[in-house]
């Protein structure tokens, strides 16, 4: 069999590579530096085009790093002696990417339950933290920070260990999210907030049943559906109501009531404490949810909003962000447009909801720019896309003074790359996380590296 | 009336969505050749022509270049700033089809997805806003040797018939793996399990049903010699449909896609097949392809993989998205394909990203979803790019279509518009109005509804119910 | 004629109920039937033998073969129909009947059914996956590995042998005017052999033809862990069983002229029937409501060379000619798709179904244009008047009244090669004749009475009370009734005429049905509905008395079971 030639286009990719490899070298060589300066070394990334998000681009800028955190934005910082400097002439410095809700860390194959920490069984556990099962060595974790994702949300999931999994429709209270830095040796070191939100989703009324007598989906009655959930909404008050007693008491300093772990950390939703993440998608889920939460006094974040633009005019009003499911997903109704998920955000931005992107995955959070730029050529603003995947997550998740932009004083969560991150074919070639310069390698880069390099065999197998 | 290069936008043609809407099939005769000019034409095989044009007649491919003539009466579309690539085509589908798998066997070879084929899916035409203008419409991955694979056009309104493409040399689906292997109904109380269940057993399978294939073409090799020696008492054998597609396999007049993952499947197939002495066409997922590139282009198989998923389940855990550049590096002929109604609106995008993992050039990427599959396929002659004299199945991109802002403006299926973004907000209107067209005709309209009727239907498009469905006969006739 | 006093007892029980004397008799015969005949048969019978002569004179005759009589006689002997026109004379032996008002028409024609079939006995269930039901799917089932287990395949069995001439069911039917009826058995994928049958006497005299077709289904026989488990799976299935059945018959013909050196045929009892039926070209039922899969059962129908015969069709009005050129016949299905009883109110439905809704029952008109030759048949439809409704709604979409008149009569007998004997009121034909108050398909018309095979079935007014009614029923009242799974709502719209007469409907979230048979007499009541449970209809029957706006009485589900219950008016009456 011929070996098909490369056409002479290869030479001009080849060379793209090779650019990168050297950077990927480079990257190396800073995280030796960095290792060296330890904790809070002092780099400045000099002649890029700098997208701070937070004001206007600045051309031939400097972004000056030290202890961890942005000191200095601008076409005027001076580079002090003793500074790592990488010279970034022609390239774009943009802040970290934030996949604002994923499983980063709980789950390692899909199908291999012993790999997987993200469902746990039972529909209500508010006690319990993603933190908890965070396993820093996943694979998937240098994979999503190699394509500039330098922080994200994880949390938990419910249902586990039914047959199906999922609880039928009937929601619950998977428990807390975490937020953290797509780098360090242990959970503590990638810490954020170790919770930075309790996690809600939403009962929905299902009508669509597998039947297992004929193997196929089937249409069930709505009033029965209807019942379920309403008894699933009132389960959901019933253990608001009983957190809020449970914190009433105990704030009494009540010794007549027994500690109840469940109550005790549901109760970190009241007063201002941990904002809600309800995962709902319809829009009566939606209304529902919202209802909920200004009555119970919750801070409310909506996350999937499937049918968001249904009700935009409340989520104005009441101040309530989106993390948006998947944009790169099928219209949920036959008839819907076909560009139904594409038009989403735009049409939330437009109308003043503030919106983040997730990906509610773990190995394809690397996608995260992509779901955000499927959005542009349907209407969402290219910034507003960007401020999506780095400041509005952040400012959701209450660690906007600290994430989410390049601003004097900021956490240096940043990304240097080719172009912009959005876009597929950009490279990205420096990733900062705490200040520090992030290893891009991963499983798949070296894979990559091992098995292009595996010989050629010489003599192809003659078969008749 | 015809006067000559109208520069309308052909969206606008009010019988051609209300074909869409009725789900006729859109006419291929005798239509105004169409002229999109002065768009960037990214051909495949003949390079990327700035300010380029082509011409369509008869739903073929007339001319294409940077000085095409535009004949009398052709419609013109301005394609100042715009893309126009060829027809993207899955090489690894589930779209159109009321059934997926025969999984009660380990052989389900007498299936057929041309049996069950189902014109109504809308994703057939969500697919095609995503530039897809041909489907390979598989069998799942539930037996070793599965059933019997269909191509597509996707010319959205046409029956089954109307979208099945003729003359396209037969395929068949194999797997290989972790599904066969769970698909065999373990620890069900009361259900025997299947055999297989290892990856020994699913070569077993295959192997035992290649000696069967081969016992049953002896047979009927021994027939065909006994009636062509004039013995007129021959009986022919009993037909088998499980083992035809085996034997036309074994004849080199099927093509065998074969879903796998891990090399050491890759390999062993290979050598399997080997032993039968015929080839796997296409090795279909082939995560691990990138392991064992040079034994696949030594066998002459070839390649369809996914742009970037891994770690969905064991025999996933080792994917790269570099697998399809290391294989195309190394002389494998790779399709980047779907498997999913929903990835396959945006092969394009899963195509750029050979051009981040793995360095491929524009031209090499956008083989891999078009001629590539084409080839794959067998079907390399009639499209997968632009050339004169093949299929007018186009794609016109608003901007750069490798790209993950990139947008679909007008899809073609052999000269005909499936998807154009104008058209479909006009078909949203009548949509709507139809609807409650209907909702009157039932008796079931709303209040407000029946408040406005006078005013609907009043309103040309809104006409619908029995008039409509009359109407829409004498159209499609 | 001398009275035969040899007919069986049993012919002597079905015969007595024609004339509903009292109920008492039908038991006291019922009980005598099941001893051996060789005893019955030598007693003389308790009833005179029914009339074999009859003449209906100045009576409206439909004969549908033929233009319409307004002022005619029609002549019954032995079974037959003698003789029909103006001015036939009345031979001696006739029971003149005074059609004065009336109107004759052939008896109604269901063209698929399974009325008065029960399910097959287990043992002869078929191959794996055959009728017999299951749990989880495969579980405890045998497990078809292959088309050559013969998967819920049973072409043997006739819906004949299936017959419960007993069926509540005939007897409803016949009421309602249905003289006639395609019988099928269910379940399964190859389920058998059709039967065409009258409804009226035992087995032996029930049955017209057989075998008058053949019938398949797509089902999967359930489970995916038996073959076939998938429409595609089903579909290579049935053209493996006719390449099967064709390749038997040449070999078992090769062998039995010359079996020394071969290797014998093997038993399998699947495969002649299904070669009878492609020899014989018996009509072949093959389900298809929707456009592709009507396409569908006219390719597989071609592919294995059978004469198909597309059940259900709701979808055809679009392919119509299509349709007609193909050649096949279709059975409408009369149960036109409905919107979900039961769904969120806030969910859009989509516009292919809300298209299926409005154009399937243009089909009929559409077929009846297209000159398809077609049939309506129940589809499981609770009534006679269901139907007779559901009829109408194909009217009010353009089908002309006699074409849907003859979709009922002649044209199932057409399709099934019976209309040289059935279907129309003709000289020779077989005496099923139904005489009607009115239009036979106006909803509000009575059937008086019904012939089936020259039998004379009249149905006599139920029993009601003279004493006019003291109490007005009319309006909303909501009823309770305490089931043991559940306490049943159900709401009910009455409207009572001054002669106590009473009409309406009940609502429940089980649908909507409408009320037959009611009265109000006094203080008390009775009134009729339908119900399905369980995939079957029951007809439900409430009775009672009316006190101080309160209702209180029985129900009672098709006599299987009864409850109490009691009903009031939404916030205290109308």
């Amino acid at each position: 069999m011929k070996r098909i030639r490369r056409s002479c286009a290869r030479t001009a990719s080849l060379s793209r590579v090779t650019s990168r490899l050297i950077a990927a070298t480079s990257t190396l060589l800073l995280i030796a530096a960095g290792q060296l300066a330890a904790q809070g070394g002092e780099y400045a990334i000099t002649g890029a085009t700098i997208h701070t998000v937070a004001g206007d681009v600045v051309e031939q800028g400097t972004v000056l790093i030290r202890g961890g955190r942005i000191v200095g934005v601008g076409s005027d910082v001076s580079v002090p002696t003793g500074v790592e400097v990488i010279d970034a002439a022609g390239k774009h410095v943009y802040p970290g990417m934030v996949d604002a809700f994923s499983r980063l860390g709980l789950t390692e194959v899909g199908s291999v339950p012993a790999t997987n920490d993200q469902n746990e069984l039972g529909q209500f556990n508010p006690h319990l933290n993603a933190h908890t099962a965070i396993h820093p060595a996943s694979e998937h974790v240098p994979v999503a920070r190699a394509n500039g994702i330098t922080h994200a949300l994880t949390a938990p999931g419910s249902g586990g260990g039914g047959f199906f999994g999922g609880g039928g429709g009937s929601g619950g209270i998977p428990g807390q999210a975490t937020l953290l830095h797509l780098d360090g040796w242990t959970v503590e070191e990638m810490e954020i907030e170790k919770s930075v939100a309790m996690v809600l989703t939403w009962p929905t009324i299902q009508t669509r049943s597998f039947d297992f007598a004929t193997f196929s989906m089937k249409e069930s009655s709505f009033t029965e559906a209807k019942e379920k959930y309403d008894e699933a909404v009132a389960n959901l008050n019933e253990w608001i109501e009983a957190a809020k007693h449970y914190k009433q008491a105990m704030d009494a300093g009540s010794d007549r009531v027994e500690r109840d772990l469940q109550l005790e950390q549901l109760a970190r939703v009241f007063d201002g404490g941990l904002p809600v993440i309800v995962v709902a998608n319809d829009k009566r889920s939606i209304e529902g949810a919202i209802e909920f939460s200004e009555r119970h006094g919750l801070r409310m974040i909506l996350a999937g909003g499937r049918d968001a633009r249904e009700v935009k005019e409340t989520l104005v009003a009441k101040e309530i962000p989106v993390i948006l499911g998947a944009v790169q997903r099928l219209p949920s109704e036959r008839d819907d447009p076909y560009d139904e998920p594409n038009t989403l955000p735009g049409e939330l931005h437009a109308a003043g909801v503030k919106i983040a992107f997730a990906t509610f995955g773990s190995s394809n959070s690397r996608t995260l720019p992509y779901e955000a730029a499927n959005a542009v050529p349907f209407g969402l603003p290219q910034e507003a896309a960007l401020e999506a995947i780095t400041l509005n997550p952040a400012q959701i998740l209450g660690v906007g003074d600290r994430l989410g932009s390049i601003e004097p004083g900021k956490v240096a969560n940043l990304i240097v790359t080719d172009g912009d991150p959005l876009e597929i074919q950009t490279g990205i070639e420096h990733v900062f996380i705490k200040g520090m310069p992030a290893d891009l390698d991963n499983k798949h880069e070296r894979l990559w590296e091992k098995y292009q390099n595996r010989p050629e065999k010489e003599e192809p197998v003659t078969v008749s | 009336m015809r006067p000559t290069a109208r520069r309308t936008a052909i969206a606008s043609s009010v019988l051609g969505v209300g074909l869409l809407l009725a789900g006729t099939a859109p006419t291929t005769a005798q239509e105004a050749p169409i002229v999109i000019q002065n768009a960037t034409v990214m051909t495949v095989t003949g390079g990327t022509i700035e300010n380029g044009s082509v011409l369509i007649r008869d739903g073929k491919i007339a001319a294409v270049g940077s000085d095409v003539n535009v004949p009398g009466g052709a419609t013109v579309i301005d394609g100042t700033g715009k893309y126009v690539i060829p027809g993207i085509i899955d090489a690894h589908s589930h779209l159109a089809a009321d059934a997926i798998n025969e999984g009660s066997v380990a052989v389900s070879s007498m299936v057929r997805i041309q049996d069950v084929i189902d014109p109504t899916d809308i994703n057939i035409y969500r697919s095609a806003a995503g530039g897809v203008t041909i489907s390979h419409v598989m069998h799942g991955s539930a037996n070793p040797i599965g059933g019997q694979n269909a191509v597509i056009k996707h010319r959205w309104g046409a029956d089954a018939e109307g979208l099945l493409m003729r003359d396209v040399v037969p395929t068949i689906k194999f797997a290989l793996g972790e599904n066969p292997k769970r698909s065999n109904f373990g620890g069900i109380p009361g259900i025997p399990e299947r055999y297989p269940a290892t990856r020994m057993g699913v070569v077993d399978v295959i192997r035992m049903a290649f000696l069967e294939a081969q016992q049953y073409q002896a047979k009927w090799q021994d027939y065909e010699r006994r009636v062509a020696e004039g013995d007129r008492k021959a009986i022919p054998p009993a037909r088998d449909l499980k083992l035809e597609p085996l034997v036309e396999i074994m004849e080199g007049r099927r093509i065998v896609h074969a879903h796998c993952y891990r090399a050491d499947e890759i390999l062993q197939l290979m050598r399997l097949a080997e032993e039968f002495d015929f080839r796997i066409g296409v090795f279909q997922h082939v995560l691990e392809g990138y392991r064992v590139a040079d034994e696949i282009r030594e066998h002459g198989a070839m390649a369809s993989t996914f742009s970037d998923w891994w770690a969905y389940k064991m025999e996933a855990y080792e994917a790269i998205p570099h697998n399809a550049a290391i294989m195309t590096q190394r002389g494998v002929v790779v399709s980047i394909n779907s498997d999913s109604p929903e990835e396959v609106r945006h092969l394009n995008q899963e195509a750029a990203k050979t051009m981040k993992w793995g360095g491929l050039s524009e031209d090499e990427a956008l083989r891999l979803i078009t001629l590539n599959p084409a080839i794959q396929l067998r079907i390399e002659d009639r499209v997968g790019s632009i050339e004169v004299g093949k299929d007018a199945d186009l794609v016109i991109y608003d901007n750069y279509p490798l790209s993950s802002y990139a947008k679909v403006r007008t899809t073609f299926v052999d000269g005909e518009i499936v998807f154009d973004v104008e058209r479909d907000a006009e078909m949203r209107q009548q949509m709507a109005a139809e609807k409650e067209g209907l909702r009157r005709q039932l008796g079931e309209a709303s209040e407000e509804e029946a408040a406005e009727e006078g005013d609907v239907a009043a309103t040309e498009p809104g006409q619908t119910g029995r008039s409509a469905a009359l109407e829409r006969k004498g159209g499609s006739r | 004629m001398a009275r035969n006093r040899l007919s069986p007892a049993k012919k002597s029980a079905s015969r007595a109920r024609c004339t509903r004397r009292t109920v008492a008799v039908l038991a006291v015969l019922s009980a005598v039937a099941s001893l051996p005949e060789s005893i019955v048969a030598q007693r003389p019978s308790d009833t005179p033998n029914p009339p074999a002569f009859y003449a209906i004179q100045n009576v409206r005759i439909v004969p549908v073969s033929g233009s319409v009589i307004e002022d005619g006689t029609v002549v019954i002997a032995k079974g037959l129909i003698e003789s029909v026109g103006v001015g036939v004379p009345i031979p001696p032996e006739a029971w003149v009947i005074d059609g004065s008002g009336l109107t004759v028409y052939p008896g109604l024609f269901d063209g698929m059914s399974s009325v008065g079939v029960r399910a097959p006995d287990e043992e002869d269930g078929g191959g794996p996956g055959g009728a017999g039901g299951f749990s989880f799917p495969g579980q405890g089932q045998d497990i078809a590995e292959g088309p050559e287990d013969r998967p819920a395949t049973t072409p043997w069995t006739n819906a004949a042998d299936l017959l419960d001439p007993e069926s509540d069911a005939i007897e409803r039917w016949r009421k309602g005017g249905f003289t006639s009826a395609v019988i099928v058995p269910d379940g399964g994928i190859v389920t058998g052999q059709a039967a065409i049958v009258n409804l009226a006497g035992d087995e032996r005299e029930m049955v017209v033809k057989t075998p008058a077709a053949l019938r398949i289904t797509m089902d999967s026989p359930g489970g995916f862990r038996s073959f076939p488990g998938s429409l595609f799976g089903v579909i290579s299935y049935v053209k493996q069983l006719y390449a099967d059945a064709e390749h038997q018959a040449r070999y078992a013909a090769a062998y039995e002229a010359n079996p020394s050196g071969r290797e014998r045929p093997r038993y399998d009892r699947a495969l002649e029937p299904i070669q009878r039926s492609i020899q014989e070209g018996w009509p072949t039922i093959l389900p298809g409501v929707e456009k592709r899969e009507i396409r569908r059962a006219v390719k597989l129908g071609a592919d294995v060379g059978a004469r198909t015969v597309v059940a259900g069709a709701h979808d055809a009005y679009a392919i119509a000619d299509e349709l007609a050129a193909s050649g096949v016949s279709v059975l409408v299905s009369l149960d036109w798709p409905e919107r979900g009883r039961d769904v969120d109110p806030e969910s859009q439905e989509a516009l292919e179904s809300l298209r299926r809704r409005a154009n399937a029952p243009t089909t009929p008109a559409r077929l009846h244009e297209a000159g398809v030759t077609w049939a309506f048949y129940s589809a499981g439809l609770a009534s006679p008047r269901e139907v007779i409704r559901k009829v109408n709604t194909a009217i009010e979409n353009g089908l002309p009244r006699e074409a849907a008149l003859r979709a009922m009569t002649l044209g199932p007998a057409e399709i099934f090669g019976v209309a040289d004997r059935m279907g129309s009121i003709a000289p020779g034909k077989i005496a099923n004749l139904v005489v009607t108050d009115g239009d036979l398909l106006d909803e509000d018309t009575k059937v008086k009475m019904v012939f089936v095979d020259g039998q004379k079935f009249e149905e006599l007014e139920a029993e009601r009370p003279s004493e006019p009614p003291t109490v007005d029923v009319s309006g909303r009242w909501l009823l309770t009734i305490p089931t043991p799974q559940r306490t049943q709502e159900v709401t009910a719209d009455l409207e009572m005429a001054e002669d106590g007469t009473l009409s309406g409907t009940l609502t429940s979230d089980r649908g909507e049905s409408t009320i037959t048979e009611g009265w109000v007499s006094g203080d008390s009541f009775r009134f009729v509905a339908s119900t399905s449970m369980g995939g079957r209809t029951f007809e439900v029957t409430y009775m009672g008395t009316i006190e101080r706006e309160e209702l209180r009485g029985t129900v009672s589900f098709g006599g299987r079971f009864s409850t109490d219950f009691t009903g009031e008016r939404p916030g205290g009456g109308v």
